[in-house]
């Protein structure tokens, strides 16, 4: 285990090199556009696609483990790091938790209910730019920050123009599903697979 | 002859680390508990050839420990750097900082 701060910037690079997939990004954005587009159509249905998103985290885990494998190789992080991991899984299963908890009272609202329903109306703009930092933390990337800014700046507009709010949610995450779609290609450009040992 | 009696002390260097691709290896596998061989390639761009014959030698020197398994029914060779690897390149890493330490550090503006 490495005690010791040194080599930092090697460490860092390694992670990153694991974590440029994309498929991050993707899953994020898919799950957003999921939850935007049933909050528009189907709002009766929100706390269920919330549920959907919840229980695939783990099989998406796993199976971008495997695919990144294939290509980058195995590598086990040091303690830290992977406590820092955990951390920030357990922070994103919070954010899905709450957001269940939410999800089924939020969904049947109009947007004229807001004012008396959930007081003023910079609440769901506030709400939109808690789920984007909390996401910047759970990716640990500084491109996190400008879907923080996109969400935040959805949100506001959605309140300003008496939108319903999932569209927000809807084109915040079709754009993050292709930045990931993005980087994933890059990545698989860069790392062919591999089926040496 | 090998130098003058009042010559300076030489710096005592790993050269088992010294070597550029065996200290890529070792920088690599000092800040990751255990890595793949897939890996290794991977992050240090060297050649499959290259990172076996340096793995040889920095295995017979206990700086790294190697174990052969199975993941998906498909061989993997994990890498670990020992404790006597880690004491290594931080004794290293010390004596090449001494060493550099001792250099003058170029001037900022030298033409000022």
């Amino acid at each position: 285990m490495t005690d010791a701060p040194e080599l930092k910037g090697l460490e860092q690079r390694a992670y990153g090199a694991t974590y440029s997939d994309g498929i991050l990004d993707m899953f994020v954005g898919l799950s957003l556009a999921l939850i935007g587009a049933v909050w528009i159509v189907f709002p009766d249905y929100l706390s269920g696609a919330t549920a959907l998103v919840a229980v695939s985290i783990s099989p998406m885990v796993t199976r971008r483990r495997r695919f990144v494998e294939a290509r980058v190789g195995y590598v086990r992080f040091t303690e830290p790091r992977r406590r820092r991991e955990r951390r920030i899984y357990t922070a994103a299963g919070f954010l899905f938790g709450a957001f269940m908890l939410i999800a089924r009272p939020l969904g049947s609202l109009q947007p004229e209910d807001i004012d008396w329903a959930v007081g003023p109306d910079s609440l769901v703009a506030w709400l939109l730019a808690l789920i984007a930092v909390a996401l910047s933390f759970f990716v640990e990337g500084k491109r996190l920050l400008a879907y923080a800014a996109i969400l935040t700046i959805s949100g506001a507009a959605a309140v300003e123009t008496a939108t319903r709010f999932g569209w927000p949610l809807l084109v915040s995450g079709a754009f993050i599903l292709a930045v990931g779609l993005a980087m994933l290609r890059q990545f698989i450009n860069r790392y062919p697979r591999t089926d040496k040992p | 002859m090998s130098g003058l009696s009042n010559d300076p002390p030489r710096p005592e260097i790993d050269r088992l680390i010294h070597e550029p691709a065996r200290l890529i290896i070792m920088a690599n596998l000092y800040v990751v508990e255990e890595a793949d061989f897939v890996y290794l390639t991977r992050l240090t761009a060297l050649t499959p050839g290259n990172i076996n014959s340096h793995m040889a030698r920095l295995q017979a020197a206990d700086y790294v420990t190697v174990e052969k398994t199975f993941a998906a029914n498909k061989p993997r060779t994990i890498y670990r750097i020992t404790t006597k690897g880690r004491a290594a390149i931080q004794q290293y890493r010390q004596q090449v900082g001494n060493l550099l330490a001792q250099i003058e550090a170029p001037q900022a503006n030298p033409r000022a």
